[in-house]
């Protein structure tokens, strides 16, 4: 299409005009970007008196004003609209009149996320100018700032990407389930930044911003991808990027092992993004839609044999975490060597993410009694309780051993903290492999109707697929 | 399913909870005729419709909307379908202009030819003075209006209304009752739920009526409203109505139907000319101040009341068992209008 300047904005998404249009006339994004200009103000005389009249004093005190104000605003304030972008859509029952044009739920996550980004890039652009004149009060490194600056845009966007993606969530306890696991992930994700950062390893700047830029970028993409999961139809299959996401992970770790970036932190940030994508996908209901399954069985057996994996739904979640289990297992072998902690920990983990769905599949409860009972709120209840064990065991100081291995959360996150205690590791070996066992029995006992059930969803495909190539043909 | 049939409802659940909001419900609509669809409060109206539009989906059965499947074919139904919920929210800090602008741009359209579809849809739903006021500030009308406009940009060919009248002045009313017989003149399937019955039964060629999830009637308006057209009679007296309330009484072959405030409507057993006629002679005779005495057409309310009645009687309402696919739809509750229209 030739570009008309006219009508530039016919290139650009709907949904990022219309959230432009309104985001920038809203009080509070006026308010608070006439404030921000007004405290960088205050900061750059601030610059200016203490270059004038206390250098010996040394500077650094409105340098630190100015970075607070920057970031607050960048990783704090400009994300948290986020959290209201799909929700009021939602809530004043817009939403649906944006399905039914020719939006899909991707292009209106991307569209509020593009919006909110343009709007937090005016703020970047507005702040220029200050860092600007502090060049020239004297006393900075620009080039310097210029990174700060560029990082903590970069974070505003994976920030701003996930309170997106909150937003889409309706339910307050799905909202604050997801918020909960999410800082979780942000929180560790922060500290084996910094804590590599603080050892001093051999993370050089350029391999930092190679790390930073590709499970940034990572990150950012599942996020959006949860957002549009959450409101799309049910036709519309999320789950299989999410995981081709999660494949693209262990492509980049395993890419930085072989080209030795910071092989340990990557293995570990994929990791963590990885098996968040799996627990995702354990918490899937199946859903048996012909339209889901036709661009797999359009490629033969080999696209049905994916289709086992890509699917909606737990029983190919299950299939894919233990898929994903053994790759990071063998890369991870291939960084280090295997040890015994390495098998517990693959063991743990294995049996944190399978044994409480094996468990729920095994309670026999009503559609209502399972929406309350889910994979997510069991999950986080297991995470809560085990970690009360804990503390009371340290109180008390009685079969500390004991709780530390029963509940497998635990031992998954003290290994990944590099924190376990426990020096003798053959009895949780053998109790993780075989939670881990009998929870696939089970899981695969319960797969077999589903599968069934797939298969004959396959076929009506097959036969869709079929009468299609006919209409075709005749007309 | 035939060229002409353009929506395909068959043996539709849906279950929220262990409320079964439809409840196996079939029916189909032909290409270019107005159908209103009644039914109570959480008859399962909004409900049956979500899933037309591809918004919900069913438990069981399935809606075919020109031959797509709703929960397999959304995005091909989707480009057939104009929805207008019962209720939807205002964006702030957004025109009305701006607001039809970035649907017409969801929907495809680009440059001159979106400058062009926004004119046209703001001319057709009166809009044009309105292009640069912000749409939270509209009235209820002004704002259906809006809501009408979106619906058309894409030109679709099936339009679901929601009670699209609900909370309208009467001239907003009547103003938008208006723009439902243009489009229908144009050619649009429009399918239109409301409690407001007498307009839909100005507007509407056919009627689905729905209770508690369960399909109740589905024909067409004129008959059924004409069919009761001979049973009816309004009485008007000049004196006190308890009056020609006793003496109905006391005349075997009519009963009071509704009381009015200066006069009855009745209903007499045989429909005939001869029988009206000598009822009026016999009320002249015996004192009754008669002032208006004519036949008057069954009120689509009261047909559906006694529509609503005779569904949930014991007789006519088996209970049906736990939902399961293979259940067929409850029968059809006997023929309400017995006596052939007479001319």
């Amino acid at each position: 299409m030739k570009f008309s300047f006219t009508h530039f904005t016919d290139h650009l998404s709907p949904v990022l005009v219309k959230e432009l249009r309104q985001g920038l006339r809203t009080r509070a994004f006026i308010a608070f970007f006439l404030i921000l200009q007004a405290l960088l103000i205050l900061t750059v005389f601030g610059d200016l008196g203490e270059s004038l009249g206390a250098s010996s004093k040394g500077r650094g005190g409105s340098s630190e004003v100015f970075w607070f104000f920057i970031g607050a605003a960048l990783l704090y304030f400009l994300p948290l609209r986020g959290f209201w972008a799909v929700s009021t859509e939602i809530k004043s029952n817009t939403l649906e009149l944006i399905f039914l044009s020719h939006l899909t739920a991707w292009r209106i996550v991307v569209g509020k996320w593009t919006s909110l980004m343009a709007q937090t890039f005016l703020f970047v652009c507005a702040v220029l100018p200050y860092m600007l004149l502090r060049y020239f009060v004297g006393g900075i490194n620009l080039i310097e700032d210029f990174q700060i600056l560029l990082i903590m845009f970069l974070g505003s966007a994976c920030l701003t990407a996930f309170s997106v993606a909150v937003s889409a969530f309706n339910s307050k306890i799905a909202t604050g389930l997801f918020s909960f696991g999410g800082i979780i992930l942000i929180s560790v994700l922060g500290a084996f930044i910094t804590t590599f950062g603080r050892r001093g390893t051999s993370i050089s700047e350029s391999d930092f911003y190679i790390i930073f830029l590709s499970l940034g970028s990572l990150f950012l993409m599942t996020m959006l991808l949860v957002g549009a999961s959450k409101i799309a139809p049910p036709a519309e299959n999320f789950a299989k990027w999410k995981r081709i996401m999660a494949l693209l992970g262990l492509v980049i770790s395993i890419s930085f092992m072989a080209f030795d970036i910071a092989p340990e932190l990557s293995l570990v940030v994929v990791a963590l993004l990885t098996f968040f994508i799996c627990f995702i996908a354990l918490g899937e209901e199946p859903r048996f839609i012909p339209s889901i399954c036709k661009p797999f069985v359009r490629k033969g057996a080999l696209g049905r044999l994916s289709g086992r994996f890509f699917y909606p739904g737990w029983p190919s979640g299950v299939r894919f975490t233990l898929c994903v289990t053994v790759i990071l297992f063998l890369a991870a072998s291939l960084s280090s060597e295997i040890n015994h902690k390495s098998i517990i920990f693959t063991l743990a983990l294995l049996a944190s993410l399978l044994a409480p769905l094996a468990l729920l599949k095994l309670i026999p409860l009503n559609s209502e009694g399972v929406e309350r009972l889910g994979y997510f709120p069991l999950q986080i209840g297991l995470l809560i309780a085990s970690y009360a064990l804990m503390i009371l065991a340290q109180i008390f100081n009685v079969w500390r051993d004991f709780i530390e291995v029963i509940i497998p959360h635990t031992t998954v996150a003290k290994l990944a903290f590099d924190a376990g205690r426990t020096n003798d590791w053959g009895v949780p070996a053998v109790y993780f492999g075989f939670l881990s066992a009998a929870s696939l029995v089970i899981l695969i006992v319960k797969m077999i109707p589903l599968d069934r059930k797939m298969r004959e969803t396959e076929q009506i495909a097959i036969q869709e697929i079929e009468q299609e190539k006919q209409t075709t043909t005749v007309s | 399913m035939s060229q002409d049939v353009i929506i395909e409802v068959h043996d539709l659940y849906r279950r929220f909870g262990r409320i079964m909001a439809v409840n196996g419900i079939s029916f189909s609509v032909k290409r270019g005729t107005v159908v209103g669809f009644i039914g109570a409060n959480g008859a399962g109206k909004t409900t049956t419709m979500r899933i037309m539009t591809t918004l919900d989906f069913p438990n069981g059965g399935m809606v075919k909307v020109s031959g797509f499947d709703t929960v397999n074919s959304p995005n091909e139904v989707r480009r057939r379908i104009g929805w207008m919920p019962d209720a939807f929210g205002t964006y702030e800090n957004v025109t009305v202009w701006e607001y039809l602008d970035f649907f017409a741009r969801a929907f495809g359209y680009k440059g001159a030819d979106r400058q062009k579809r926004l004119l046209e849809v703001m001319e057709f739903t009166e809009l044009s003075p309105l292009a640069s006021r912000d749409m939270s500030k509209l009235s209820k009308g002004q704002t259906q209006r809006l809501c009408l406009a979106r619906t058309l940009i894409h030109d679709p060919e099936l339009l679901i209304l929601d009670e699209p009248a609900a909370g309208l002045d009467p001239k907003a009313r009547i103003e938008f009752k208006q723009l439902v017989n243009l489009l229908a003149r144009q050619g649009k399937t429009v399918f239109i739920s409301s409690h407001i019955l007498s307009e839909l039964g100005e507007m509407c060629d056919t009627l689905v009526f729905i209770d508690q999830g369960r399909l109740v009637h589905h024909g067409d308006a004129q008959t059924l409203k004409a069919g009761g057209a001979k049973s009816l009679i309004e009485v008007k007296v000049s004196e006190n109505v308890e009056t020609l309330l006793n003496w109905v009484s006391m005349n075997p072959g009519m009963k009071v139907y509704e009381t009015m405030q200066n006069g009855a409507r009745l209903t007499f057993e045989n429909p005939s000319d001869d029988f009206a006629r000598e009822a009026l002679r016999r009320m002249i005779l015996d004192g009754i101040a008669v002032s208006d005495f004519h036949r008057q057409e069954r009120r689509l309310e009261d047909v559906f009341v006694e529509m609503l009645k005779q569904s949930n009687a014991p007789a006519t309402t088996p209970q049906l068992p736990e939902r399961t696919m293979s259940v067929t739809p409850p029968p059809l509750p006997p023929p309400l209008l017995t006596h052939p229209p007479t001319t």
